[in-house]
């Protein structure tokens, strides 16, 4: 198996797909206003053609590049290329101020790869093992750990909890629509096109791709102009030991942030700064251009890149918005992902895991020798680039299943992500709501089926009760801290 | 912020109900006599879930006080410019099964790059026809996406 898995991640189409992959990731993060969800989203229909090892490690090229890709702009800019880079856009454009953007470069560069490694490290030992366990689960669990992930929504949802799971709800009726599973009732659209449900690909596109879109038209005429040179990219022994220190430790805490469903690299990143400041034998530094700042926020987005994708191959539930366009390109291959995809397609699981390595290490050598070709990228105008967006998230949509339909939901999703935006509603509960919210609904009824309508089914296992208290706790884990430390103080 | 959050919570509520009187009129379990809850029940459940957010949102809404409220701009020159962006894609997709791909995706990137960029319209003539070409190039030969529809096939 050792020499397929080589075979097939160093074939030289793969490798050429991945280092074309994590090129256009690095462009795509790097201009502000195109994240990586974005990116992904927008290229997916290309790996319609290829095969899944291809097609899936390209993707995975342009999700860890692009997250990487953000600090350029971060540094440069003070814009973050990306959500997942506005912590290192705090001290790393410090350093620009002072005219060692290179330096800065260079840490964001050596701190994603070490943060990318350590997240592949857990990928690869904690996997299998995951899928060795959910092989164990039947309907009643899968039901509980669907249920476990939504309620995670309320969590995630930032300061407003109401409006993220306003979203996530409808998210979970979004994917309620058309031929019920179980009974093949036909529900709230008789409409041929939305009998097998709304595609969620399509719907994704508009989220994250269109609505985006529509934001940067608002301020299409500005422009955003480097003035800064990069010099002196490689980094000093002392920011090595700096790096390896913090990243090492931030990119551990990303992969963790990752494995959550829904959290993804923007609160990976945050978290990770935060605990570099607490660990951190200088504190005040931090936002004045400390380089172990640029490090651990670095560390921090590029470990969730590997964390996000053990819950989405080992159970089907995405780890972030970007795994979840992943499990769309890995269904369209044909496969679903979840702890068969261990048992039936090894090979490709582990070319997954290898291919993660390959494309972080690409990723850190077009870093170091190309930096000022991707700086480049920055003067390319929006005006123009914004127009082609919108062909692209039309062909886009339109290529899941050759159908017109899909283009008219796409844009809907589109025109009403904006206006979700404008009211401050986080669109990425949506996902979770799309995609859990089904798993949820079929193995809640399946295990009703087999246990005849008995609901003990439900609290038979260990496990479902193990899930049963993550749900609690996520639910009722901050009340539960605020009460005992009331008692506490009494 | 306050106008926004009450809008939204009430077109929310009325979704939710919505989705509650649909689902009231779907078959229940008995009518399969295997014990499984009917197809309304779930997503029944999630807009009482739903409706409790919403109503949640409203009564923190209306308890905003007036100088802790800051209000969104929904009428200025940049979202002017969305809204038109908006209308005139909703026109480009109506006609696309019509009049195809090629010549409405080029028309759709002339419209907008001379609108932003403000080139001579030669020059934007030239990059909408030359990235029209490349991702039909791109779709229909590399990926064998049939992207031939409309009335004049193309």
């Amino acid at each position: 198996m050792l020499i397929e898995v080589l075979q097939s991640a160093f074939s030289p189409m793969v490798l050429l797909y991945m280092v074309l992959g994590v090129g256009a990731g690095i462009c795509i993060g790097a201009l502000p206003g195109l994240t990586a969800t974005m990116g992904v989203a927008l290229l997916l229909p290309l790996t319609f053609g290829m095969d899944a090892t291809s097609g899936i490690l390209m993707l995975l090229g342009i999700y860890v590049g692009a997250i990487y890709g953000g600090s350029i702009s971060a540094v440069l800019l003070h814009t973050p290329g990306t959500p997942a880079s506005a912590a290192t856009a705090i001290d790393g454009y410090e350093f620009s101020k002072r005219g060692e953007a290179g330096r800065a470069l260079g840490i964001a560069t050596l701190g994603s790869y070490v943060g990318g490694i350590m997240s592949c490290i857990c990928l690869w030992l904690i996997s299998p093992q995951l899928a060795k366990l959910a092989l164990k689960f039947s309907s009643a669990e899968f039901f509980l750990l669907a249920l476990f992930g939504l309620c995670i929504i309320s969590n995630i949802s930032g300061k407003d909890m109401a409006k993220g799971l306003i979203c996530g709800f409808l998210g979970i009726l979004t994917a309620t629509i058309g031929i019920d599973s179980v009974t093949s009732y036909v529900r709230f659209s008789d409409n041929v096109n939305l009998l097998s449900g709304v595609q969620y690909i399509a719907v994704m596109i508009g989220l994250f791709a269109m609505s985006q879109a529509f934001e940067s038209i608002e301020d299409i005429f500005s422009k955003d102009e480097v003035n800064t040179k990069v010099t002196r990219l490689l980094p000093t022994k002392e920011d090595l030991k700096t790096i390896l220190r913090t990243s090492s430790v931030t990119g551990l805490i990303g992969t963790f942030i990752g494995i959550v469903p829904g959290a993804g690299a923007d609160i990976g990143s945050f978290v990770g700064y935060n605990a570099a400041r607490g660990f951190s034998k200088h504190p005040e530094e931090f936002g004045k251009g400390a380089p172990d700042a640029v490090a651990a926020s670095e560390g921090g987005n590029n470990g969730v890149t590997g964390g996000a994708l053990i819950p989405m191959l080992t159970l089907g539930v995405p780890g972030d918005a970007v795994a979840a366009i992943m499990i769309g390109a890995l269904t369209i291959q044909g496969l679903t992902p979840g702890p068969m995809l261990f048992q039936n397609n090894k090979v490709l699981v582990y070319t997954i895991f290898l291919g993660m390595f390959v494309a972080n290490t690409i990723m850190v050598l077009l870093g170091f020798s190309c930096i000022r070709l991707f700086t480049k990228v920055l003067s390319v105008p929006k005006t123009i680039l914004t127009p082609i967006i919108f062909a692209l998230c039309v062909i886009g949509s339109y290529a899941m299943r050759n159908n017109l339909f899909d283009v008219g939901v796409m844009l809907l999703a589109g025109i009403i992500g904006y206006f979700l935006g404008k009211v401050k509603v986080p669109t990425s509960p949506a996902i979770l709501g799309l995609i859990l919210g089904p798993m949820a609904e079929k193995n809640f009824r399946t295990a009703l089926l087999k246990s005849g309508g008995s609901p003990d089914v439900f609290f038979n296992t260990v496990i479902c009760w193990f899930f049963i208290i993550l749900i609690v706790v996520s639910l009722f884990g901050g009340k539960i801290k605020a009460f005992g430390k009331k008692i506490i103080k009494k | 912020m306050k106008k926004g959050n009450i809008i939204t919570s009430v077109l929310v509520m009325a979704l939710s109900v919505y989705v509650i009187v649909t689902c009231a009129g779907y078959p229940t379990a008995e009518a399969y006599g295997t014990g499984v809850p009917g197809p309304g029940l779930w997503p029944m459940a999630v807009a009482v879930c739903m409706l409790l957010a919403a109503i949640s949102l409203l009564i923190k809404a209306l308890r905003t006080k007036k100088e802790d409220d800051t209000p969104i701009e929904m009428w200025t020159e940049g979202t002017k410019r969305v809204y038109i962006t908006m209308a005139i894609l909703v026109v480009y997709v109506a006609v696309l099964g019509i009049i195809g791909f090629l010549i409405s995706t080029a028309v759709m990137l002339f419209i907008f790059i001379q609108w932003f960029g403000k080139k001579k319209p030669w020059i934007t003539l030239l990059i909408s026809v030359i990235c029209t070409a490349v991702i039909y190039g791109v779709f229909k030969f590399l990926l064998n996406v049939p992207v031939d529809f409309g009335l004049f096939y193309i």
